[in-house]
């Protein structure tokens, strides 16, 4: 019941394993604080650059379509040449006149109801019982 | 001096007003006659019936009563709408004098008839005399009534022709001043206004061609049926609608030109 094990611890003396040496892991450079604010600060730059070249395109005046002369009944606003006539008494007689007469006009009572005349019974009815 | 003037301001302010008083006043009796005939009218018309249920000797006497009444307050009540009428022509200053002579002998044949008619009521004895005497005025009725419609249509036009007067006279003087300064306004402007001016002119023309479509309306009431003349007094209420409608489009225009003045282009 013995052999076993000093078989065991033969076999263990005969082969020598070389001592494991320790190792060498690549080093890898950790990133550092200064490096990524670069990074950030050139990103930034860029995205200024675009959004300032976006800008300066979306400010230069656009060609727009000149306003076609349209007849429209509303009095356009432009300023026409007046005649000294409005202050000439005949004309503001003549404004008063026209204004009083139209509105003569538009009160005219064309069926006059008061001058109806009146409607009266004819026939007296007794002949006809 | 001072007593003729107070005279001649006392005609040129107070006479119009006093002919509208005499109108009005003419207008509020007629009124008040048309509410007595309305009375007379229902009283006649209650013994009416009376009479013809029961026919005894008292709803006969009844009925005979209020049929006078009613006969005489009914002639009444067109003497009062004729005067009425003819406060009405007086009071038209624009009718020429001919015309007005003309629907006033018109106005003074219906009230002569009127006159004789109310003195036939005492002759009345019994309901066959009211009978006859109603018939009378039956049959003058057509007349009576065509008198009546002439002289309204002849007051309407006078109106009309009193306001196409003073249309005309303000395109006068609008086509004056337009003349005056027509140096300050440029050729295509005095163009503009030359048309204008004509299209005022045509209104003009077009309300002349209706006055004379009424004129030759109204002679057709003379001879014509009740029916008939109702008819033709709608036709002639319509002309002078359309009439009017073309004055009031014209000065609508002037009212547009006069603006228009203001600017020489």
């Amino acid at each position: 019941m013995e052999q076993p094990i000093n078989a065991q611890s033969t076999h263990q003396s005969s082969q020598l394993v070389p001592p494991a040496q320790p190792v060498q892991q690549p080093i890898v450079q950790q990133p550092t604080g200064t490096s990524i604010r670069i990074q950030y600060i050139v990103i930034f730059l860029v995205l200024i650059v675009l959004g300032g070249g976006l800008f300066v395109v979306m400010k230069t005046p656009s060609q727009t379509p000149a306003p076609t002369p349209t007849d429209s009944p509303t009095p356009s606003q432009k300023a026409k040449p007046v005649i000294p006539i409005a202050t000439v008494s005949a004309y503001i007689d003549l404004t008063s006149h026209i204004a009083s007469l139209s509105s003569f006009i538009q009160n005219m009572n064309v069926s006059d109801t008061s001058m109806i005349p009146p409607t009266i019974e004819l026939p007296l009815g007794f002949q006809n019982e | 001096m001072l007593k003729k003037a107070c005279i001649l301001v006392f005609f040129l302010f107070f006479t119009p007003s006093l002919a509208q008083a005499s109108s009005l006043s003419a207008y509020q009796e007629y009124l008040q006659e048309f509410n007595v005939y309305r009375t007379a009218l229902n009283d006649f018309k209650v013994a009416r019936s009376e009479y013809i249920k029961f026919n005894t000797l008292t709803s006969q006497q009844t009925a005979l009563e209020k049929t006078k009444t009613m006969l005489a307050q009914r002639s009444q009540l067109i003497l009062s709408y004729l005067q009425f009428l003819n406060e009405k022509l007086n009071e038209s200053t624009y009718m020429d004098p001919s015309t007005k002579t003309l629907y006033q002998t018109l106005i003074g044949n219906e009230v002569a008839f009127l006159k004789n008619h109310i003195g036939l009521m005492g002759s009345i004895g019994s309901l066959q005399d009211a009978e006859g005497v109603s018939q009378q005025l039956s049959s003058h009725y057509t007349l009576l009534q065509s008198s009546v419609y002439q002289t309204i249509v002849g007051l309407k036009l006078a109106e009309l022709m009193e306001i196409d007067s003073s249309y005309f006279d303000l395109f006068k003087k609008c086509y004056a001043l337009i003349q005056n300064y027509k140096s300050l306004y440029s050729p295509e402007k005095q163009n503009t206004m030359e048309r204008w001016l004509l299209q005022i002119q045509n209104k003009r023309d077009l309300f002349k061609q209706k006055t004379d479509e009424i004129t030759k309306e109204n002679t057709k009431l003379k001879s014509s049926s009740l029916s008939e003349i109702t008819a033709s007094s709608q036709n002639i209420q319509k002309l002078i609608s359309e009439a009017r409608q073309y004055l009031s489009e014209g000065t609508s225009y002037l009212q547009e030109l006069t603006v228009s003045m203001q600017y020489g282009d």
